[in-house]
Parts: C-alpha cells; structure tokens; sequence
C-alpha cells in the first residue's frame, strides 16, 4: 500500500467512484428501458380516453405480456397517443388489422393494453406503424348498464309477485287448482273411481279367464260352444225350412195375392228411400267430407271467443267424464256383487245353468221345427211347391251332369285330334 | 516518475500567476482527496486480499474458527431478529390486504417480500453491526498493540491469516445465516397469523411457498454471498488500517459498521437493479 504515490490513489479513487456511479446510471438507464437487451419495435395508437393507463403498462398479446406502453400524450382536446414497445419477435404474428384495447389485469384491476388477435391474410405491421383501437368501457358505464338490469329486475319480480298473490289467494286457474279443496277432492275421488273401476274390471276378467259366471263359461266351457254351434246348425235348416215353406204360401192359391200386395207396397217404399238417401249423400259431400274433416273444419275456423268456448265445453266434458267414471264404478260395484242383469249374467252361475238348460232346450226345439218343416213337405198345401222345386232341382242338377259329360267327350276329341296329328 | 516537457511554450504571464484559494477550499480538497485515497486504499486492500485469498498457504484452521465465531456465534441473534421481522410484516400487512378481501395471500406475500429483500438485507445490516464492528475492534486492538506489525516480523502474513480467513467466513457463512433468518422469519408469520386466525402449519405453508418461484429465491442468495464479502472487508479493513492511539480502535469498529452498512444498502441497490434488468 505504501509503495503507491498519493496522485495515483486519487486517481484511483476518482476512477472506482466514477465507475461505480456510472454503473448505477447505466442500471437505472437499463432498468427503466427494460427491453435494452432485447430488441423491440414501435407501435402506435390513439384513444379518445386511455382509463387509467400508464406509461410502463404492460401490453398483451394472446394472454402473453410481449412488451410496455413507452409514452401516453394528449394531442389534441379528444385525442390520447399511446406510444407501445413490442418484442421484435412478436412483430410476425401483429397484423395490420389488430385492434388495441384497455383491459385489466389482478383483483386490484391495473390497466393494461390488450392487442386483439388479427386476420391471417392481412400483412404484418411496420415498425412505427399506427394500429386500430377501441374505447375502454368505463366502470360507470357498467355501472349504468347493471342500473338498467337491476330496474327491468325490479318490474319483473314485481309482476312474479303479483302472480304469486293471485295464485295464492286462489284467483285464476292456477290458483283454483292449488288453493280449491273441491277440486283437489274431485280429483281425488275421479281417481279413486277409476281405480275401483279397474280394480273391478280386471276381478270381472279374472272370473271371466276361470271360467266362472255366465260369460266366462260360454268363453271358455266348449260344451256350450259346441250346443250353441249345434243350436245354430238347427236354426240355419229351421230358418231354411222356414223360407222354403214361406216361398211355397206365396205360390199358394190362398196367399199369392197378399204376396203380390206387399211386394207392390215395399218397392214403392224402397224407391222413395233411394231418392232420399241420394239427395243426403250429395249435401254431405257438398260441405264436408268426413265427419272427422267437419270437426277438423270447425276447430280452424273458430275464433279466440270460441276458443274460449270450446275450452269451457272441454272443461264440461272433463266434467262428465268424473261422472262417466264414477258411473262405471259404480256399475262395476253392481256387476261385480251380481247385480242387475249383467250382474247376474257374469255373477250368477244359477243363471248360467237356467240360459244352458234355454240353449239345450233351444236346440231339442229348433229339432222339432225342422221336424214340421219336413212334415209341411208332406203337407198338400205346400206338396205342388215343394214338388215344382224338386223338379227344378232336378232339372239343374241333370244340366249340369250334361255340361260336364260335354267337356269331357270335348277334351277326349281334343286328344284324339292331338293323336292324330 | 518521469516528467515531459511541454512542447507548447508558456507564455510567462501566466506561469508567475498565483491562484489565492481560501482556507476553506483547501481544507475541502484535502478532505477530497484524503476521500479518494481511502477508497483507493479499500480497492487496494481488497485487491491484496482477493490475490491472497488464491495464494498456496490457506490457514484453514484460522478460517473454520472464523466461520464458527461469525456464523454459529450469531444464530441466537439472527434467530430472534428473523422471527419478529416475519411476525411484524405480517401485522402490518394484514390490514391493507383485509381491504382488498385478500388475506389468503398474506402468507405468499410475506415470504415472498421475506425472502427476495427483507431477509438479506435486514440480516446482512445485524451481521454488519455484529461481525463487522467485531472484526474491526479486535484487528483495530491487534493494530494498536503491534501485533500485525510483529506477525510481519515473524515472517506470518497477517493478510492471509487474518484478513482472507474473516472476510471468506462472512462470505461464506451469510448465506446461510440469511436462510436462517428466512426461515425464522415464515415462522414468526405463522404465529402472526394465528393470533389473528387459526391456519394449520400446511396450509400456511402451501399459501406461503404456492406463489414462490426459484427465480425469486436465486438472485437473494446470491447477493448475500456480495453482503458477507463487503462486512468481512470491511470490517477487515477498517481495523487493519486503525490508527496508532487506543481510541482509533473505537473509531475503526464505528466506521466499520457505518460503511459495511452503507456498502450494504449500495450493493443491495445494485443487485436489485441487475435483478430487475435480467429477469
């Protein structure tokens, strides 16, 4: 240390308080212009009020913070500049038409600039260049907008009460049917109905499935299907005989001329019905074509008072169809306790032996019917008849033995010709 | 030196002119260049003690009983200072963030605040005061009574087995007092937290840790290792060049404190602004 002359101490001295105060001013230099190691570029932009940002404001793009507002200043009375440095790397992906907005940032909300994404085919901006921007939205104008919100609020939740009072001080429809206690017990009671109904329908149906009661046995007992299917058999001939023996009275001497009389009288009334019947059928298909089609007709044409009145209408046929329901029920009571007539067909198995035993007898008289029509046969009253017919019958029946003995000499001759050929 | 001889002629006027300077001029300008002669001798010193530190013989003995005087001996105090620092900041901070329904945030910014500034700087100011006044008195005393004088005597270079080894222990051990401290610090703001509230220890931890990134803790402990270097200097400086008489040695351990603390602050300011630029 004592080797060194006082001159040069001083100059070093002066040397180390020079270099480090240079060193301080190069560092606050550098740290005021951050970007001094990394390149950057200028842009430009107006706005008629910046909101609160500050030079040094960080700038986004793409949520990413790619430089600093470098200088705000008011160039005329309704015109701020803002001055921005952007890395020179981002300048490839800023076009042309990117648009600068005030946002921001942290709960506290700082201010910073927000360059929007551009188009894809327009070109890249220039260092220097001025870019688009759009005007901050001030908090009062929130402020005025929620202002707006909160009264439409107010007249909407106002209306909703109203509604709720009318509603529940039973006025309206709405009203009725949370509020009316008769309507909630008619309801009630339609459904309690419909319930008995079906709960008495389907015991009607299980009886039915055994083959209990009347219905169920003539369903599932084939020894009445087969009597009915045999009294009918005898019905069929009886009603046969029958015809052939009213047929033979009107060629009788003593019943032509009343046969004559009627027949005369009924194509009177027939002809008279077919000229009504023609005239209805022509209106009919003048106005509607369908009954379906003069309902439809009538549901599109109606007005909203009729609207009105087809609603109270349907109301009315609700109405009907609560006393519709608990008729049913109560009908189902009664054929279920074997009640009334049907009661007694589908409950009463006394009764279903009394209608067997009528069927039985039914049958053994159809019998006895076809027994005097035969007799009828015998009889001389009808005996020319039935022998006119016999022979007609005959008659026929010989025709045809004819025609088929015909076709067959005919397909004989046809296979002699082929023969020969 | 050798002196050159001005080519231009002198015109004579001016050479038998006198400058009259006042008294008070004079006594700045010596007081001037008494001040840049000092900090050339702090450069120089420094400059000797940095070429000695790289020399053969390194007095590792000295330099580990250094380590423990400078680093065990203050983890009390250190202790004690980093815990109240983190109870405080905590206090204090918690009402403007009550403001902002920020309170969640408070352990975060407590350890972010503690570890990036608070913690270096405030610890790096106690080591100054402790350590450096320490160092300053006891080679100020050495100074005094011709101790150095005689270690040069006797052929023992006082630099490297007083100046390297004090000024390479501050340097290596306040980092670590520093950590320390830190740690101490988000305690005391743990137990400041629970006064206020109750927030289990994991929890605070992860609020305080969740927003702490290697880029804040980097550039802090690296000042440090600048801060244990400027205190052992000097410390080691001041009390190396005391005066003759018995109060020089008060006066060294003084301006000892005084400059590490100012160097502190500076060097802090530096390292903040390098900080700021880089990242």
């Amino acid at each position: 240390m004592e080797t060194h002359s006082p001159h040069f101490k001083i100059r070093l001295g002066l040397f180390v308080i020079g270099g480090i105060a240079l060193l301080l001013i190069a560092l606050f230099i550098i740290g005021k212009q951050k970007n001094l190691f990394n390149p950057v570029f200028k842009l430009t932009t107006t706005f008629y009020s910046v909101s609160g940002l500050e030079a040094g404001s960080n700038i986004r793009f793409s949520g990413i913070n790619v430089g600093t507002v470098d200088n705000i200043e008011i160039i005329n009375d309704s015109t701020v500049q803002v001055d921005l440095l952007i890395r020179k790397d981002i300048q490839q992906f800023i076009k042309e038409d990117c648009v600068a907005n005030i946002g921001s940032a942290g709960i506290i909300g700082d201010r910073i600039l927000i360059i929007s994404q551009g188009s894809s085919n327009s070109p890249i901006v220039q260092d220097g260049q001025r870019i688009g921007s759009n005007e901050p939205i001030e908090t009062d104008d929130i402020m005025a907008s929620l202002q707006l919100s909160a009264t439409s609020a107010e007249i909407i939740t106002d209306q909703l009460a109203d509604i709720m009072t009318k509603i529940n001080s039973g006025k309206g429809t709405l009203g009725r049917l949370i509020h009316d206690a008769k309507i909630a017990q008619d309801l009630s009671e339609s459904t309690l109905n419909l319930k008995n109904s079906s709960k008495q329908i389907a015991e009607i149906l299980y009886d039915i499935n055994n083959g209990e009661g009347t219905l169920g046995r003539i369903i599932k007992d084939p020894n009445i299907a087969q009597d009915i299917s045999l009294t009918m058999t005898n019905l069929k001939n009886g009603s046969k005989g029958l015809d052939e023996v009213i047929e033979a009275a009107k060629h009788n001497i003593l019943f032509s001329g009343y046969f004559k009389k009627k027949k005369k009288e009924t194509d009177n009334e027939s002809e008279s019905d077919k000229d009504t019947h023609r005239v209805e059928e022509k209106n009919e298909q003048v106005e509607y074509d369908t009954p379906l089609a003069k309902e439809l007709q009538v549901l599109a044409s109606a007005s909203p008072l009729e609207m009105d009145s087809i609603i109270s209408n349907l109301q009315v046929t609700m109405a009907n169809a609560e006393i519709i329901s608990k008729q049913l029920a109560e009908i189902m009571i009664q054929i279920n306790s074997g009640k009334g007539t049907l009661g007694m067909l589908v409950q009463d198995t006394a009764l279903a032996k009394v209608i067997n035993q009528t069927l039985m007898n039914l049958k053994s008289s159809s019998k006895g019917l076809d027994d005097n029509m035969n007799a009828a046969k015998e009889n001389f009253l009808f005996k020319g008849y039935y022998e006119r017919k016999a022979k007609v019958a005959e008659q026929k029946k010989e025709d045809a033995l004819k025609d088929i003995e015909k076709g067959k000499k005919d397909e004989t001759n046809a296979l002699k010709d082929r023969g020969k050929k | 030196m050798r002196r050159i001889k001005p080519v231009i002629k002198v015109i004579p006027v001016i050479r038998s002119a006198t400058i009259n300077l006042s008294e008070k001029t004079i006594d700045k300008t010596i007081k001037a260049s008494s001040f840049l002669e000092e900090v050339a001798n702090f450069i120089l010193f420094i400059l000797r003690t940095f070429k000695e530190t790289f020399s053969r013989k390194f007095e590792f003995r000295e330099f580990f009983r250094q380590c423990f005087q400078i680093g065990y001996k203050s983890l009390p105090l250190i202790s004690i200072t980093g815990a109240i620092m983190g109870l405080v900041l905590t206090i204090q901070s918690r009402p403007i963030l009550v403001t902002f329904g920020a309170v969640t945030l408070l352990p975060s910014m407590v350890a972010i605040s503690l570890i990036r500034e608070i913690g270096p700087v405030i610890t790096a100011l106690i080591c100054a005061g402790k350590i450096g006044s320490g160092i300053g008195a006891e080679l100020g005393s050495m100074k005094v009574t011709e101790q150095i004088d005689a270690m040069e005597v006797s052929s023992t270079n006082p630099m490297r087995f007083l100046v390297v080894t004090r000024v390479l222990a501050t340097t290596l051990m306040l980092p670590l007092l520093v950590l320390y401290a830190d740690a101490w610090g988000i305690l005391g703001s743990w137990i400041a937290i629970n006064i206020k509230g109750d927030v289990s220890f994991v929890l605070f931890s992860s609020q305080a840790f969740g927003y702490l990134k290697f880029i804040d803790f980097l550039p802090a402990v690296v000042k440090t290792f600048f801060f244990g270097a400027v205190i052992g200097l000097v410390g080691s400086y001041k009390g190396y060049t005391a005066g003759r008489g018995t109060e020089s040695v008060g006066i060294a351990a003084n301006s000892a404190v005084v400059l590490a603390s100012l160097l502190v602050i500076i060097v802090d300011m530096i390292a903040v602004q390098i900080t700021d630029m880089l990242i």
